[in-house]
């Protein structure tokens, strides 16, 4: 029960950091599974894309009524990206996990460069 | 009949009741001065000062415009059928081609670190596509869906996918992603994307030890 309350609750300030800070969801999902539930890298990984799904499902339909969204686009990007999703998860399940984890520290650190650059240019 | 000599005695070829003084200007090159080879171009100050009146100012805006492409995002023109003699088709060919690029790697980055990709699209769709931000953010959106659907099924197939977290926090993020946004505009960000950006660095070193 605590473990729920636990994961409803980070999962919350996840999703308040994604949209305030304009990141997505996955670069708090994946730390917050590895460190606060224990699960392994790939897991991690692989649960945070379903958990993206709904937050982005609202965040392209608020787009959408803003008129931000170019469907034909979108459209051609999933279509095309879906090769490389295939290529990803090949990848990723042959990596060793702590070589995975570490990958994605450094990931972690470019979008934390990124954040900061942005902040302090406005 | 005897010829009579014609006698040159009228000074201009003019009519006879123009003022006298036509044609008695200095020629016109009188006043120019001779350069000699080698003197320095002591106006070249003057140029250098001046030289902001003679083009166009500053204007951050310019580059590159494709007006043919802008009127299709505004839906203004249906599919162009301007005799441009297949220049059309190349253009869609090039960005085909670099939609392609962009979608195999958002894909590929998506699936290997579990994250949107929004990361990878967004500046690409701006860089190579030339998108404004804010379009480029929410084509990049309704990509990821797409994405992440592919790749949640990709990893569920090999049995990676718990579901039951992935439950448990996404749907309360996707409550908290529309609080965050709305705080977005009431709050001021620098500090907070500051302190934001240090978390993520923390986090980052948990990961690495």
């Amino acid at each position: 029960m605590g473990a729920v309350i636990a994961a409803i609750a980070l999962g919350l300030l996840a999703g308040v950091a994604a949209g305030f800070f304009g990141v997505g969801g996955g670069i708090l999902f994946v730390p917050t599974l590895v460190l606060a539930f224990g699960l392994g890298q790939l897991e991690a990984e692989a649960t945070s894309l379903a958990a993206i799904l709904p937050t982005v499902a609202a965040g392209a339909w608020r787009q959408h009524r803003y008129g931000n969204v170019q469907w034909r686009t979108a459209g051609m990007l999933g279509v095309v990206a879906v090769v490389g999703v295939e290529l990803g998860v090949r990848v990723a399940d042959s990596l060793p996990e702590d070589v995975l984890q570490r990958l994605f520290a450094l990931l972690l650190f470019g979008v934390a460069a990124q954040v900061a650059l942005s902040a302090l240019r406005s | 009949m005897a010829l009579q000599t014609v006698h040159a005695d009228v000074l201009d070829a003019v009519e006879s009741d123009d003022p006298p003084c036509v044609g008695r200007r200095p020629p016109a090159d009188a006043g120019d001065e001779p350069v000699a080879p080698g003197q320095s171009l002591d106006l070249t100050p003057s140029h250098l000062r001046d030289r902001r009146v003679l083009r166009a100012l500053d204007d951050r805006r310019e580059g590159a415009v494709d007006v043919e492409e802008d009127r299709r995002s505004l839906r203004l023109a249906p599919e162009s059928h301007q005799p441009d003699g297949g220049a059309h088709l190349v253009r869609h060919y090039d960005t085909a081609v670099r939609l392609v690029l962009i979608g195999l790697a958002a894909g590929f980055f998506s699936t290997l670190f579990g994250v949107g990709g929004g990361i990878v699209i967004v500046p690409l769709l701006m860089l190579l596509l030339g998108y404004e931000p804010r379009l480029a953010t929410g084509t990049s959106l309704a990509a990821i869906g797409v994405i992440a659907l592919a790749g949640t099924i990709a990893y569920g197939v090999r049995g990676e996918v718990d579901f039951g977290y992935a439950a448990l926090v996404g749907l309360p993020a996707a409550a908290g992603a529309v609080a965050g946004a709305a705080l977005q505009q009431r709050l001021s960000q620098r500090a907070l994307a500051l302190a934001f950006s240090l978390l993520l660095v923390g986090v980052g070193i948990a990961l690495l030890v």
